[in-house]
């Protein structure tokens, strides 16, 4: 195994720290960026949907397994984030991605779909309305999310070390 | 053979690790509440906590000046507090004594500290600085000042997992004080609802809310909320209500456990009920 591939998951824990200690900082009535979205999707984008399905799965298992949660719930969300993450790879314009203001609109679908996701398997019932569902779980955070990827893409380095 | 397989995996590989990630992850789903998974959820949490504890205390030191002004005002407000509830204690036995009721509720309280928050839509979590080895069990109830917060979830040796009360899966029975309606309490994503109520309950908008005496886990009336709206009060044959709780889940730091674990006596005349009908 190449360390490219190992390297995000050196990443993902430092992460997952700012995750639960930072996030909860700047989280505006319960409405939190995710960083682990962030990273899942950066990744995905540098090597494929094949490694990003298994990235996000193995991102989903850690963070179920540390927060308490379902089990399962967020191995199912990012698994199938990462697979949809995975259409947006070319490798011939890995650094356009970045560069542009194509990341922080993937990471809008993407973040979208995984909060929708996962309040469909967690919390979702017969008076649920797909429409509150729509605004204040997907697109609200994906807002959030994309928006913190703007930093992503400002500093962006023109030789990548990440 | 071999051939044709490779094919097929060359060309459909991601789909088929999809399919069977997709699969394992639903697996687990229903695997949450076996007995082996459920040590390993603790050895993960309890091994990561450690790492949580010493990051939340050094981001703990900077706010401790402002923290301690705010505690000193807050403690020169519960001493008159004191003195009036001891005013109103001793009056309390006085009339307990004129009517030969005792007073025989002790409640041990365990006090810790949130060192990590998990802000999933529905599935919020904390982790507090308290386990096992402090006599903290599953099922206990969790509350602070304001009101009540959640229900320990899983305990290892010196950590907790709470689920509270923006958590989909934390359902609690509750009952309104004045009117004594009860109902289940749950979050649906969005904000504490209490659902299906018939159309005669007797709700109003600002009624107290708290837990109910029904609850095989809470046997005490802990305070959640109040009652802060009536949903389509005009429609349908049932009433949802929208409960605003008095704990702030986002601001909360200090929390205590309650040393109340399930009714087991009762659960087991309760079970009775059900094998022998």
């Amino acid at each position: 195994m190449k360390f490219e591939q190992i390297k995000p998951l050196i990443f993902f824990f430092p992460i997952l720290l700012l995750q639960i200690f930072f996030v909860p900082l700047i989280s505006i009535e319960g409405i939190a960026p995710d960083l682990i979205l962030m990273l899942l999707v950066f990744y995905t984008l540098k090597n494929g949907q094949f490694y990003g399905t298994i990235f996000g799965f193995v991102c989903g298992l850690f963070f179920d397994f540390i927060s308490g949660g379902i089990l399962g719930s967020m191995m199912f969300s990012k698994t199938l984030s990462g697979f949809i993450a995975g259409y947006f790879f070319n490798e011939n314009k890995t650094d356009l991605h970045f560069k542009s203001f194509s990341y922080p609109m993937i990471v809008l679908l993407i973040t979208i779909i995984d909060s929708i996701t996962i309040s469909l398997i967690t919390s979702f019932d017969i008076n649920t309305n797909i429409i509150t569902l729509f605004f204040y779980q997907g697109l609200l955070p994906g807002l959030y999310t994309s928006a913190l990827c703007f930093f992503v893409t400002f500093f962006y380095p023109k030789r990548s070390y990440i | 053979m071999f051939r044709f397989i490779r094919e097929i995996w060359s060309n459909f590989k991601e789909y088929i690790v999809l399919v069977i990630l997709l699969v394992i992850s639903l697996i687990s789903l229903t695997l949450n509440d076996h007995q082996s998974t459920k040590k390993i959820r603790t050895f993960a949490f309890s091994s990561f906590s450690v790492i949580s504890s010493l990051l939340h205390d050094y981001i703990k030191i900077s706010d401790v000046k402002s923290e301690n002004e705010s505690l000193r005002r807050k403690n020169s407000e519960l001493i008159l507090e004191i003195s009036k509830l001891r005013d109103f204690g001793i009056l309390n036995s006085q009339l307990k004594n004129l009517i030969n009721l005792r007073d025989t509720l002790h409640y041990k309280l365990y006090p810790g500290t949130i060192v990590s928050k998990t802000f999933a839509a529905s599935q919020s979590t904390f982790t507090i600085n308290i386990g096992y080895k402090d006599s903290v069990k599953v099922g206990m109830p969790v509350l602070n000042g304001d009101g009540f917060i959640g229900l320990v979830n899983s305990v290892a040796e010196d950590y907790s997992i709470i689920r509270n009360l923006h958590n989909s899966n934390l359902k609690v029975i509750v009952k309104d004080e004045r009117s004594r309606f009860q109902g289940i309490l749950r979050w649906n994503g969005s904000y504490l609802t209490v659902t299906n109520l018939p159309k005669t309950a007797d709700i109003n908008v600002g009624d107290r809310v708290v837990t109910s005496e029904l609850s095989s886990l809470i046997s005490i009336p802990i305070p959640v909320g109040i009652v802060k709206e009536v949903l389509n009060p005009e429609k349908g044959y049932f009433n949802d209500l929208i409960i605003e709780p008095f704990a702030d889940m986002y601001g909360v730091e200090y929390v205590f456990v309650l040393g109340l674990t399930k009714k087991v006596v009762n659960n087991n005349i309760e079970m009775n009920f059900y094998r022998n009908p």
